[in-house]
């Protein structure tokens, strides 16, 4: 886990990536492919985040047998 | 019975489960360890999962049979961890009245683990390991359910 400090009270998902892009640029190849949830629950790239909300980038899912 | 667990799924609890009198017909189905993948040997399999999301997508898949089928028991079980060849990663069971709803519920849920389940697993080979390619979740799939 990584902690992020916005100057926004109220940023998008797609503001939080772009920072943690910038901030970690290592993570730019996977910014494309990861998706988000917030809170535990899929979430789009306009989705506003709060104070203590937690973000998780996924990458592709793969569970279940082959 | 819904559940993400790390230890190994027992075929006998989840029927237990789905134990019910007024239902005739009981689909399972129980995805395993398979000891190839992609022409290439596996030697065994580690799951990874985002438990406290994967847990409320398994309740939400659950509700989601619930509205779309007569189901009267449902039990769906995915495990985390380093998993043998033949041990059951995932194990779904189905009880309705009548069969017909039980193979289409069954073959839903089985879709929609795959399609939402944060869930990730590698395939350990003889010689190294390699993650899985992946899905993109789906973020549409209740969209029908709550029309």
């Amino acid at each position: 886990m990584i902690r992020v400090q916005f100057d926004s009270p109220e940023i998008s998902v797609r503001d939080a990536v772009q920072k943690l892009t910038r901030d970690y640029p290592k993570l730019k190849p996977y910014a494309a492919i990861v998706t988000a949830a917030v809170n535990g629950e899929y979430a789009g790239e306009e989705t506003m985040l709060r104070h203590q909300d937690e973000l998780a980038l996924l990458p592709p899912i793969s569970g279940g047998a082959n | 019975m819904i559940g993400i667990v790390r230890e190994k799924i027992n075929l006998n609890q989840v029927l237990h489960a789905v134990e019910d009198m007024s239902t005739g017909g009981v689909v399972i189905f129980i995805g395993r360890v398979r000891n190839h993948a992609s022409g290439r040997e596996v030697v065994c399999m580690e799951y990874e999962g985002y438990d406290k999301m994967a847990h409320r997508e398994l309740e939400k898949i659950a509700a989601a049979v619930r509205s779309r089928w007569p189901v009267r028991q449902f039990a769906m079980v995915h495990r985390l961890g380093r998993l043998e060849l033949g041990e059951a990663s995932v194990i779904i069971a189905v009880a309705c009245a009548h069969r017909a709803e039980a193979f289409v519920a069954c073959e839903f849920a089985i879709d929609a683990l795959k399609k939402r389940l944060p869930v990730w697993k590698k395939e350990i080979l003889p010689d190294g390991e390699m993650w899985v390619d992946g899905v993109k979740p789906e973020l549409n799939l209740y969209e029908e359910d709550d029309r």
